[in-house]
């Protein structure tokens, strides 16, 4: 008898096996090419609009606003978009929202309903038709992590209501903690390493910063696709210390610049910028004598990366998501190598 | 300017706000051609200045901050005062303004960020709204508020994004306007169309002119080093954003030189670093400049060379062009600033001869002039002077007199930055409390004697210290050093009022140092701490009372005696930095707080004292004190055995034993004598917390 109840409970797990790798378990519905635009006014030009059409871009996951501890420490909606251009028709819009992870300590469950009205508001004020998923975008740890799933059990509660799905990214480091709360998860393949150490490593993406955390991957519970990147940054460094991200500032410059090696930059005169890493308006500093490196990942690396995640968990790739839509970033990358990293 | 006395700064202090501030000394820029007060919201100061004057109360100034919180719809029972004080006037004119400001408050597109998302419709009554306050004050005929209306205009254009119209309107309306600060703000509001349709450096030109600070960083942020410099001069040789950027780099230079191996310090300061060969580079273009002759300020680009010369080392070639500069052609603040920069300069290459310090005196009463320090309203002072006045103060002349050995000179230049009311008062009530009695006497010698040279004499009719001040000061050191027959010569002076205004009063009204501390703490909240009147002064009390049980100590005998060293010690460590009664040889006390320099060993003599009397003493009640005493002495000294640790889960804190340190020893002693006299069982013991926590270890 006890022989065949271990029998019985030996086939039990293997259909449970047997039915958590059923495609719908481990995927993403409805997958199409997709793209995430992450700018403050929505304004698609030639080349975006090109990039769309030629990619078969099906999903926009677009930015709507930060949710950010405004100076009386109140949670509020920040750089809301402007929407400055029509979506081009046949495009699903995914509003996305990013949520400081500062703000997890803030009695963030106060906000879902207004984070949800906020978003169907503005689908409505600005013509956003047939919306069916909201994403939500934060880099909570395991201090926040409860205060941050409970927020999206409310949301996905509320969006349930409405006929709508929540989905959420994913860093590679919380592939290792309980998955979220969320219909699926968009696996994030970039922003992988730390900028302190990029001279050694690529910190938007490097193989070598993934590969600990392929493990992991096959037993992930939640649906996923995966978000690759085709942007590149210029890092600043005061010696061998990291200072800040530089947004497409002319290298060429030669009153300003010296090239000094392929992808490294000497300040020759000192300058200020606009400052895109902080929340306020400030300004980085550029002294002579800084260091500027040039970094963005080959399309090689990005391709290899793609295929490894296929192999440790086939059908990761059947939505991929480039990031972001942007003039400057789509010309990094051949139409070729896109079609290499769009393929599932 | 407001004079306060020099102890009203000691009283802060004794808050215990001191040591746990926050306060970063600034760097004070040396290099001003633009006129400070214009580093400031240019228009906000004026523009609440009117409803203050027309409401005739102060807070109109928050009022007029408010006015966009008014709704609309309740316009009409508004409390906002000065929308109070028009209705109350039955000032239809300025309600109708004010109704028509609310009316465009309400409707400028800030809604974008609200969680509150407006729909099409709100957007659209937004947008009509603002079109329709825009007609309305385009339509106002009357004199009183034309320029109001104007500005009104110009904003609700703004808000819509019809750039061109304000450039439109400026033209043909706005720019014949009487000149005021709504003309200045339409101004600015114009330079920003400007920015937006393309006109970059018209735009520029019209912030620099305005001294609008924010915008013009952002519109020359690509400039703001040699190169922007040589382009802009290339552009317009008297172009007010080339004045700009000349007082830029100079001021950048300077926090270059004092904080550029900090990139946190420059980035907050939103500084740009400029460095050894950008200053050589710039010293030369200076000159080119001059030579040239195309420019109207050479006062300025003398004077900016000079002083990059003394920055960089050049002290001769500083000090000449710094005295040229005065003499040649630019604004009169050009040459002030010319004048200010070479004080400074000076003080490096100086030597301490009468005739220096007769220059110092001339340059010193100069300055007071132009910072407004002698005048009553504070609105008056030009708080560039007075930053000039602190640098060349407390950066470099007071280290250069000290270097000079003229320490008391130092320490009254400082007592005159503390009568004034600048930074540099906070570094003399520092040195006054840190000195000894002995260097306190020497320096109220100085200040009331001494064979003075005329600097000197000013120096010291300025700072701020007075009889009592010093009387205080004095009895407060002598008690510190344990003297406390001699402080009460000078304690019996001070009046209780005069303690009353200190920050210790809080202190010293509500805490007894007869209590034994370490059977009932006497804890106050500082956050509580206010200015409390005392009936008498505890310090001339407590000396009084060392004095009267000393002689008993001499007379005493035996247990009588053992008592009264007893009451000693508690004395003794009452008035110690550890003790409740910190406030009897202190004026300020916090966690990491030290012996004061010469201080007496108050906890030293209080150990010895308990010992001594343990040892004598055949009253078992009594020994229990003293050694429940210096477990508590230990403890405190030299921190406790019991490790507290904080549970965040359960909220609840749990305790280590720490076997290795003193107080585990200390403690061990008092549970041996207790378990030895288990007779012996006083409130202090039975119910002592951390003595339970300690038995639950054994």
């Amino acid at each position: 008898m006890k022989k065949a109840f271990t029998y019985l409970l030996l086939t039990f797990a293997l259909i449970a096996a047997a039915t958590s790798c059923k495609p719908s378990g481990k995927w993403v519905d409805n997958a199409k090419p997709a793209v995430y635009y992450w700018r403050t006014s929505l304004y698609l030009d030639s080349t975006e609009r090109q990039f769309m059409q030629q990619h078969k871009v099906g999903k926009m996951y677009v930015r709507y606003f930060d949710v950010v501890l405004d100076k009386d420490r109140q949670l509020s909606p920040n750089a809301t978009i402007r929407f400055e251009d029509s979506i081009p028709s046949g495009i699903e819009v995914i509003p996305t929202i990013f949520i400081v992870n500062e703000c997890c300590k803030h009695n963030l469950d106060t906000i879902a309903q207004l984070l949800v009205d906020r978003v169907l508001k503005m689908n409505e004020t600005n013509d956003i038709k047939g919306v069916k998923e909201l994403q939500i975008d934060c880099d909570w740890t395991a201090k926040t992590q409860d205060a941050y799933f409970k927020f999206l059990e409310q949301v996905r509660q509320l969006l349930k209501d409405k006929n709508m799905t929540l989905s959420a990214t994913i860093r590679l480091h919380q592939l290792s903690m309980p998955a979220p709360p969320v219909d699926y998860g968009v696996l994030m393949m970039y922003n992988t390493g730390e900028l302190k150490n990029s001279k050694q490593r690529n910190p938007i993406l490097d193989k070598r910063d993934v590969e600990p955390y392929l493990k992991n991957l096959a037993a992930y519970t939640l649906p996923l696709c995966a978000a690759y990147p085709n942007f590149g940054w210029q890092l600043l460094y005061t010696g061998n210390k990291f200072r800040d991200i530089l947004y497409s500032e002319d290298l060429n410059d030669t009153t300003l610049y010296r090239k000094v090696d392929e992808n490294k930059y000497f300040v020759i005169s000192s300058i200020d910028l606009p400052n895109y890493l902080s929340s306020n308006s400030s300004y980085t500093y550029l002294n002579a004598g800084d260091t500027v490196m040039v970094v963005k990942p080959d399309a090689q690396t990005i391709v290899q990366v793609h295929d490894a995640l296929s192999h440790e968990r086939p059908g990761i790739n059947n939505q991929v998501i480039i990031y972001s839509l942007n003039k400057s970033s789509i010309n990094n990358y051949t139409p070729s190598d896109y079609e290499k990293i769009y393929r599932p | 300017m407001k004079k306060y006395i020099v102890l009203s700064l000691i009283a802060m202090a004794a808050l215990q706000s001191w040591a746990c501030g926050g306060w970063v000394r600034p760097n004070y820029y040396m290099f001003s051609v633009f006129n400070r007060d214009l580093m400031d919201n240019p228009f906000l100061k004026d523009t609440k200045q009117y409803w203050v004057d027309y409401t005739g109360k102060e807070s109109a100034e928050y009022a007029c901050e408010s006015l966009g919180y008014t709704k609309p719809e309740e316009f009409d029972k508004s409390d906002n005062i000065i929308i109070e004080t028009a209705r109350k006037r039955g000032d239809k004119e300025t309600l109708n303004y004010l109704r028509l400001l609310v009316q465009y408050l309400n409707h400028d597109g800030s809604a974008y960020n609200r969680w509150d998302y407006p729909s099409k419709e709100q957007i659209a009554q937004d947008k009509a709204a603002v079109e329709k306050v825009r007609t309305q004050a385009i339509a106002y005929k009357g004199s009183k508020y034309k320029s109001q209306y104007a500005l009104l205009v110009m904003r609700c254009n703004m808000t819509t994004e019809k750039h061109q119209d304000n450039i439109n309107y400026w033209n043909k309306t706005a720019s014949k306007l009487k000149e005021n600060v709504y003309k200045r703000w339409m101004k600015d509001i114009y330079a920003g169309a400007l920015y937006n349709t393309g006109k970059k450096d018209e735009a520029c030109e019209i912030y620099a002119e305005l001294g609008d600070m924010t915008s013009i960083k952002y519109c020359v942020r690509k400039k703001r080093n040699l190169k922007g410099i040589k382009e802009e001069y290339a552009a317009n040789p008297n172009s007010h954003t080339l004045t700009f950027l000349v007082q830029d780099f100079v001021n950048n230079t300077q926090e270059t030189l004092d904080n550029g191996s900090d990139p946190e310090v420059m980035k907050n300061v939103e500084a740009t670093g400029i460095y050894e060969q950008e200053m050589n580079d710039f010293i030369e273009f200076a000159g080119q400049v001059l030579a040239e002759g195309k420019t109207k300020s050479p006062a300025m680009w003398e004077a900016a060379r000079g002083f990059v010369n003394y920055m960089a080392g050049n002290q001769n070639d500083a000090i000449t062009q710094l005295k040229n500069a005065q003499n040649l052609d630019g604004t009169q603040r050009m040459k002030d600033n010319a004048r200010a920069c070479l004080m400074l300069a000076s003080i490096k290459s100086a030597q301490p001869t009468n005739d220096y310090y007769n220059y110092l005196l001339g340059e010193y009463k100069w300055l007071e002039d132009k910072a407004g320090l002698n005048t009553s309203d504070e609105n008056d002072n030009d708080w560039h002077y007075c930053d000039v006045i602190e640098r060349v103060t407390y950066d470099n002349l007071v280290p250069q007199l000290q270097q000079w050995g003229e320490p008391y000179l130092a320490m009254a230049l400082l007592g005159m930055g503390n009568s004034k009311m600048l930074p540099s008062g906070y570094t003399y009530v520092e040195m006054l409390d840190n000195i000894s009695s002995s260097e306190l006497e020497a320096f109220d010698a100085y200040i009331r004697e001494g064979d003075h040279n005329n600097f000197e004499k000013w120096a010291a009719s300025e700072c701020h210290f007075n009889a009592t001040d010093f009387n205080d000061l004095m009895g407060t050191k002598l008690v510190r050093e344990g003297e406390f027959r001699g402080a009460i010569n000078y304690l019996e002076k001070v009046p209780t009022s005069y303690i009353s205004e200190q920050g210790i009063s809080y202190y010293m009204a509500r805490k007894d140092y007869n209590t034994e501390i370490w059977i009932k703490r006497q804890f106050l909240s500082f956050l509580k701490a206010e200015n409390t009147p005392v009936k008498t002064n505890a310090k001339l009390d407590f000396c009084r009372d060392m004095i009267a049980l000393d002689e008993q100590i001499n007379q005493a005998t035996g247990e009588q005696k053992n008592e009264l060293l007893y009451k000693k010690a508690n004395l003794l460590y009452q008035a110690s930095h550890k003790g409740d009664c910190w406030y009897l040889a202190h004026y300020s006390n916090g966690v990491y707080s030290e012996p004061a320099k010469s201080e007496y060993d108050f906890i030293g003599t209080t150990r010895r004292l308990l010992r001594t009397v343990e040892r004598n003493t055949t009253n078992l009640e009594l020994m229990q004190k003293c050694v429940f005493a210096q477990t508590f002495i230990t403890g405190e000294t030299t921190g406790y055995c019991l490790i507290p640790n904080y549970n965040w889960e359960t909220n609840k804190t749990t305790y280590t034993l720490d076997e290795n340190v003193p107080h585990y020893r200390s403690m061990t002693r008092l549970v041996d004598f207790n378990n030895q006299h288990p007779e012996l069982t006083p409130d202090y013991v039975t119910k002592c917390d951390i003595l339970k926590r300690f038995m639950a270890f054994k």
